[in-house]
C-alpha cells in the first residue's frame, strides 16, 4: 500500500477499498468458473442449432438450387 | 515483491491464498476437464445430448437403424459404469 | 447396458450407453449401435460430376447428391462444417429419404449417378450400402467421396456396390493427419491401396494449404506414392485452399503455389493432374499423354469438349483411363 493511501486512512479504520476488493474478487472468479463449468456439461455442438429439426419429404429438396458444400 | 509480501503477509496473506486457491481449482479443472475432452475426441466416443437423439428416433426425424461394423465389448470383471 | 466397439473406421470408438462414437451420428442405445442418420439426409443435390471432382468418370452427367451430418474427421479447414460437425439431432433440417427413394427420385431426375459425399459418407455407411444396391439394380452407377479414414473389412465391402471413388489425401504427413484432421496417415494410404486392389476407379484430391502441406518436396513425395502405389493413370486435383472455420488465420493458396504442385506432380510421371477451385483451362482440361492432343476441354464444372474415340485418343488411339460411358 503507498505510503500517501495509508496515509488517508486513520490507524485502527477499515480500508474499505480494500474490503470491496476482497469480496468483489472471489464472486467474479467464482462466476467465470461456474460459467466455465455450465459450458462443460452442454451438449458438444460446434453450432448450435437455432431451430429444432424439420423432417422434410425428399419432394421438398431444391435438388438444382445453389449451395456452398464441397465435394 | 517477495519482500511486500513478507512485510505485510497479515494484510496480503488471505487474498494471495485466496488467489493461489482459486488458480489451483481452475487449473485442475481445466486440466482434468480438458484431458478428458481430449481422450474423448481422440480415442473416440462423444457425450451427446441423448435425450435429444431419442426424442428425434421417437418422433421420426431420426432412426435407430442397428449399425453393422461393431461389436459389444467385453465387461471388464469389476468395473461399473463409465 | 454395456458399452459396444465401432469397426467402421481406426478410431474404434468405444462407446459407452447414450454416447456416440466420435463421428456423433453412430449412438449406443440398449447396447446396440445405431445409425441414426440412416435414410435421413441433410444436403441433397443435383451436381456435375466434375464438381466431385470426377474427371474420368462419366464426364458432363449430374449426379443425384445425398449426405447425412457427422464425420469421423474434424479438419480445422472443413467447408462443409456445418454439416460434418454435427450430429443428427443438431440439424435444422432432415430429409426422409429411404434407399428406394433415392434411386427413383434420381432416375426421374436423369441422373445416371448417385454420388455419398459433402459429410464423409464412411459414417453412413448403411445407407450407402443398401442405396448403393438398389442403384446398381436399377441400372445407375455410385460414386463415393471420402476422407478415407476407414477399415478395410467395411471398405472391401463398399467397393462391392461402388464404382468411382474421390479420395482426399489431405498430406503426405502424419503430423498434419494429426494436428489438422485428428487422424492419421496411414489407414488413409491403405484405404487408396484396397481401392485399387478392388478395381474400383479412383481419382485423389489434395487441398493445397499454404504453411500446412505446401512443401513442394511433400508434394512430391506423394506424387511419387501414387504413382508408384495406384499407378501413373491415376488422375490427381490438386484444390485451392480458401479460409474457412477454424482456419480462417491463412491467405487462399496462391495460384503460383498450384501451380508448382501440378508440375511437381507432373515431373514425376503422373499423367492427369488437375487443378480445381482455380479456373485454368489448360489445367482443368486432359490431355492425351503421348501426342499432347487435347481430349476433355473443361471450363470450371462444365464440360465444353469431349473428344474421346470410344475411349481412347482420337488421333494415336492410345486408350486413356477412366470410365467414360
Amino acid at each position: 500500500m503507498s505510503r500517501s493511501r495509508r496515509a488517508r486512512t486513520p490507524v485502527g479504520q477499515p480500508d474499505k477499498g480494500r474490503r470491496r476488493f476482497l469480496l468483489a474478487t472471489p464472486a467474479l472468479l467464482a462466476g467465470a468458473w461456474l460459467a466455465g463449468a455450465a459450458r462443460r456439461f452442454g451438449v458438444r455442438s460446434e453450432a448450435p442449432p437455432r431451430h429444432s429439426p424439420r423432417l422434410l419429404s425428399l419432394d421438398q429438396a431444391d435438388l438444382y438450387g445453389p449451395h456452398n458444400l464441397a465435394g | 515483491m517477495t519482500a511486500l509480501v513478507l512485510r505485510h503477509w497479515r494484510r496480503d496473506g488471505p487474498l494471495a491464498l485466496l488467489l493461489a486457491a482459486t488458480l489451483v481449482a481452475v487449473g485442475g479443472f481445466v486440466s482434468r476437464g480438458g484431458l478428458r475432452d481430449l481422450a474423448e475426441a481422440t480415442q473416440g466416443w462423444r457425450r451427446i445430448d441423448t435425450a435429444a437423439v431419442l426424442q428425434r428416433i421417437s418422433s421420426g426425424d431420426l432412426q435407430d437403424h442397428e449399425a453393422l461394423w461393431y461389436h459389444v465389448a467385453p465387461q471388464a470383471a469389476g468395473v461399473g459404469r463409465r | 447396458m454395456g458399452e459396444v466397439v465401432c469397426e467402421l473406421c481406426p478410431k474404434a470408438c468405444r462407446i459407452p450407453e447414450g454416447g456416440s462414437g466420435d463421428c456423433r451420428v453412430r449412438v449406443n442405445l440398449d447396447g446396440r449401435l445405431r445409425a441414426t442418420t440412416y435414410g435421413r439426409p441433410s444436403a441433397i443435390h443435383i451436381d456435375p460430376m466434375e464438381k466431385k471432382p470426377l474427371f474420368h468418370f462419366h464426364p458432363g452427367t449430374p449426379v443425384f447428391s445425398i449426405a447425412t451430418a457427422g464425420c469421423n474427421l474434424h479438419c480445422k479447414n472443413c467447408q462443409n462444417w456445418q454439416l460434418s460437425q454435427r450430429g443428427g439431432e443438431e440439424m435444422e433440417v432432415l430429409f426422409r429419404a429411404y434407399p428406394q427413394e433415392v434411386v427413383d427420385r434420381a432416375r426421374e431426375e436423369g441422373c445416371t449417378s448417385v454420388a455419398y459425399t459433402y459429410s464423409d459418407p464412411i459414417i453412413f455407411s448403411e445407407y450407402v450400402y443398401d442405396t448403393a444396391e438398389l442403384a446398381h439394380a436399377q441400372g445407375l452407377s455410385n460414386v463415393f467421396i471420402t476422407a478415407g479414414y476407414i477399415n478395410r473389412d467395411p471398405l472391401r465391402k463398399l467397393c462391392r456396390v461402388l464404382d468411382a471413388f474421390n479420395t482426399d489425401l489431405k498430406a503426405f504427413d502424419d503430423g498434419f493427419y494429426r494436428d489438422v484432421c485428428s487422424a492419421k496417415l496411414k489407414p488413409v494410404l491403405d484405404g487408396l491401396v484396397t481401392c485399387r486392389e478392388e478395381g474400383a476407379w479412383l481419382e485423389v484430391t489434395n487441398l493445397v494449404i499454404p504453411t500446412l502441406n505446401d512443401d513442394m518436396a511433400m508434394i512430391r513425395r506423394m506424387s511419387k506414392w501414387i504413382r508408384d502405389e495406384l499407378g501413373a493413370g491415376t488422375p490427381l486435383h490438386f484444390s485451392r485452399f480458401q479460409p474457412m472455420y477454424r482456419m480462417r488465420n491463412l491467405p487462399p493458396t496462391p495460384a503460383e503455389s498450384l501451380t508448382k504442385a501440378w508440375q511437381e506432380a507432373r515431373d514425376v510421371g503422373l499423367e492427369y493432374v488437375y487443378i480445381g477451385n482455380l479456373y485454368d483451362r489448360k489445367a482443368g482440361s486432359t490431355y492425351c499423354p503421348k501426342d499432347g492432343t487435347l481430349l476433355i476441354e473443361r471450363m470450371g464444372f462444365r464440360v465444353i469438349a469431349n473428344n474421346l474415340v470410344n475411349g481412347a485418343c482420337p488421333t494415336c488411339g492410345q486408350t486413356i483411363p477412366g470410365v467414360w460411358t
